[in-house]
């Protein structure tokens, strides 16, 4: 069975734990999931770690145990430009996760060097296990 | 009367409510599919519960919308 990382930088405990649940109905993978719950701690398992995706949800806060908990869309859109100027980061695919989906917001992120755009309330599990079976391809 | 919310407060608000619509609507989609089976009972347990939590989550954003 091939082992794959996948790091999920959400907030959301709920929809973190549905998505990574449809990745156990992969019979061909392993999954290891690595969780973010902000930007601070995405950054710095980013220093460590290479992933083989990255689900980025785009509002975030900074660092939730510092009770930085302010809401941001740009916090999601930095750190996908940081990934994507990274040499040792940049052919990472990125997916964007996230319930904004307007068309402005989609041109940007795919423009910043995401893979994919999906917006979570559209996408269900095993939708997103399918898309998670094609980037490893 | 009261003033109309604006439009960008409005696209943060429907942005936060379709978090746990998200969840409910996925665990349920493992019944609509069929999916469930593949999980075990306790698994499947666990998924009710969460999209419970889920449902709770919705109304506390609700209440506090309209408070």
């Amino acid at each position: 069975m091939k082992s794959v990382k996948i790091l999920f930088i959400e907030d959301d405990d709920l929809l973190r734990s549905l998505f990574s649940e449809a990745l156990t109905l992969d019979t061909e993978r392993a999954y290891t999931i690595l969780s973010a719950l902000d930007l601070k701690s995405g950054k710095a398992i980013l220093q460590s770690t290479q992933p083989d995706i990255i689900v980025l949800d785009l509002i975030l806060p900074y660092d939730k145990a510092a009770n930085q908990n302010d809401l941001s869309e740009k916090m999601g859109l930095n750190l996908l430009r940081e990934i994507k100027q990274d040499s040792r980061l940049k052919s990472v695919p990125v997916i964007i996760f996230s319930n904004l989906g307007d068309e402005s917001i989609k041109k940007e992120t795919l423009k910043s060097g995401a893979t994919e755009h999906l917006m979570k309330s559209e996408t269900t599990p095993e939708k997103f296990l399918e898309i998670i079976k094609r980037l490893l391809q | 009367m009261r003033q109309p919310i604006p439009p960008e407060s409005l696209r943060f608000i429907r942005h936060q409510l379709k978090g746990p619509v998200t969840v409910i609507h996925g665990y349920l989609s493992f019944w609509q599919t069929d999916a469930y089976k593949k999980f075990s009972p306790e698994k499947q347990r666990e998924f009710i519960l969460k999209a419970f939590e889920a449902t709770e989550n919705l109304d506390k954003m609700i209440n506090e919308l309209s408070a």
